[in-house]
């Protein structure tokens, strides 16, 4: 359901947002990791903030990076 | 060209951000960044040995850093940090990080760690018996030109 999934996005986007109280906004195509609001040492933690707002098991071993580039790019692939 | 070339990858990681990670969820992401041999020799009775983690996790960076891959996230639990009988650390690699190593020609990696109030820093080198791509080659004399 359109609504749903865009409440669970948003918990995502939210989560960023918690991590960087100077941002207020964050556009559907920005690059999340060129842009620093994610970096490795937070990676891990923002792909079990994506399972658990998704549901979806997230095998960590085959992460392909582009999937978690931008928050369309992870509503496409998660939600 | 021909010769052996060197590689050299280096990370920096801030001790306050490995304070937070320790006092999350009873140490779940350290546990999910570090192998079960790592979490041992990164504790002690009074809990997470906050300086070694940090150091531990910028090894693991700076080694990454070598294989020049794109497109992947750091295999945290495939480059291990650990501590030769010298008591000096060591990389252990396997999974994906021992196969993009293999890739890239690396035969050796050594690493040093470093660490001080707010932070700990890490420099891995990794040493190959194939010659640089030309492009490499080129970045690496100009470098040395100035």
């Amino acid at each position: 359901m359109p609504s749903k999934t865009s409440s669970n996005v948003d918990a995502v986007r939210n989560w960023l947002l918690a991590k960087h109280p100077e941002r207020t906004s964050i556009a559907p195509d920005e690059d999340l990791i060129g842009s620093r609001l994610v970096d490795s040492l937070s990676f891990v933690e923002f792909v079990l903030t994506v399972e658990e707002a998704s549901g979806v098991e997230i095998d960590h071993e085959a992460i392909d990076l582009a999937d978690f580039r931008t928050l369309e790019a992870i509503e496409r692939k998660y939600f | 060209m021909s010769g052996p070339a060197i590689r050299v990858g280096v990370d920096l990681v801030p001790l306050s951000r490995v304070r937070t990670m320790a006092g999350t969820d009873g140490g779940r992401l350290l546990h999910r960044m570090l192998t079960p041999a790592e979490a041992e020799l990164s504790r002690s009775g009074a809990g997470w040995d906050i300086h070694g983690v940090a150091g531990r996790l910028a090894a693991k960076e700076a080694v990454f850093k070598l294989f020049h891959v794109t497109g992947q996230p750091l295999p945290w639990q495939s480059i291990e940090v650990l501590k030769s009988p010298g008591e000096w650390p060591c990389v252990r690699l396997s999974g994906p990080a021992r196969r993009w190593a293999a890739d890239a020609g690396i035969e050796a990696v050594d690493i040093s760690i470093s660490h001080e109030e707010q932070f700990a820093v890490a420099v891995a080198a990794g040493a190959t018996a194939r010659p640089p791509l030309e492009e490499e080659f080129h970045a690496q004399q100009d470098l040395v030109q100035r």
